[in-house]
């Protein structure tokens, strides 16, 4: 008979560098993210959230990356790849521990995306909040600051990077023209 | 720490196991792990739900399967109707359908993530990474040919068909529509 350690969480309530940390785990046991406040539960592969699921990678891992549907194998996932993408992003890969092709990694698909890779540089570091981010054409993988156009898909929610090439976002899957 | 069967009263089960279950032997809060779409869902007490999706009830006066496009029904001087959704009606769009009924059901409709789409009898093969349309046929969907589009796109395929299979669900990353 299994017990639950606090409350309806089988793991308790932990902050995010503990829940990773974490070992042992089963399908489907749950923990209370007090970092994020977000309720996680462990997929078999990662500890997800509700926005989030796990897809095999294609794509050499970058956490924060910015995703497309894969284009060699089904249900998986890749970096974008520039412009020819522009309009094909499905989501950022965050909260990632694992880094190579063929590993199992969260998708963030809808909502606050903590991690947000961007282009280095002054522009998209000093984006102001409500910005749109959009694709970058020079580096796979990665947003940029956006004007009113295509390739836009989503918005700036903090006001400087986090760290160089890091930024908060809300990312939802509307293009503009 | 927690054995499975413990944290789902149903366990790990597919979609097509979950919804066999019978209904008399639910109750309200039960949950279960759907393997198709690696979630958990629960019994509201008329449907099995997870956090990807909404409830409405049906007014399209018919019924509607799965993968089925819906939108708000406006007409309807009642709330929560959906109809099948006409892509002339953009601002009303709320996601393709998960769990199907007749006519006045409860049905639940996907509104983000990996989902089985149906795709319109014209279409003969899909591309794993090209746009998908909402078509002229109302509730279904077209593959766009190609990674850019513009108007009445709702997702980007994930899976190539050389020959579309019997039921015409094709699994799409479902994001909003866009309507500009």
């Amino acid at each position: 008979m299994g017990f639950l350690s606090k409350g309806s969480y089988a793991y308790g309530n932990r902050s995010y560098t503990d829940i990773l940390a974490l070992t042992g785990m089963s399908l489907g046991d749950n923990v209370f993210d007090t970092t994020y406040s977000y309720e996680r539960i462990y997929d078999g592969d990662n500890w997800v959230h509700g926005n989030q699921r796990s897809f095999t990678t294609d794509g050499g891992l970058l956490d924060g990356a910015v995703m497309i549907a894969s284009g060699s194998n089904d249900n998986r996932i890749d970096f974008h790849n520039g412009s020819a993408d522009s309009e094909a992003i499905i989501g950022i890969v965050e909260d990632s521990v694992n880094g190579s092709v063929g590993d199992v990694v969260p998708l963030t698909y809808h909502g606050d995306v903590r991690k947000c890779l961007v282009t280095a540089g002054a522009s998209p570091d000093d984006a102001a909040t409500g910005d749109y981010v959009q694709i970058s054409t020079s580096s796979n993988g990665y947003g940029d600051i956006g004007t009113l156009a295509p390739d836009i898909f989503g918005n700036y929610i903090d006001s400087a990077a986090t760290a160089t090439g890091e930024r908060r976002i809300i990312f939802r899957h509307v293009e503009r023209f | 720490m927690t054995y499975l069967a413990e944290r789902f009263k149903y366990g790990r089960k597919t979609k097509a196991q979950i919804d066999s279950i019978p209904t008399s032997n639910l109750l309200v809060g039960d949950n279960v792990w759907n393997t198709d779409i690696n979630k958990e869902e629960f019994w509201t007490g008329e449907v099995w739900v997870n956090d990807d999706c909404v409830v409405m009830i049906n007014n399209e006066g018919a019924s509607v399967g799965t993968g089925i496009l819906m939108e708000v029904d406006n007409s309807s001087s009642t709330t929560y109707h959906t109809r099948r959704a006409d892509r002339t009606n953009s601002q009303y769009y709320l996601g393709a359908v998960y769990r199907g009924g007749d006519d006045g059901d409860k049905i639940v409709i996907a509104c983000k993530g990996l989902y089985p789409v149906y795709f319109r009898s014209t279409v003969t093969t899909t591309t794993r990474g090209n746009l998908c349309r909402h078509s002229s046929q109302p509730g279904e969907v077209i593959d766009e040919g190609s990674k850019t589009g513009g108007i009445n796109i709702i997702g980007v395929i994930a899976e190539s068909y050389g020959t579309m299979p019997g039921d015409r669900l094709v699994n799409v990353f479902i994001g909003s529509k866009d309507i500009y």
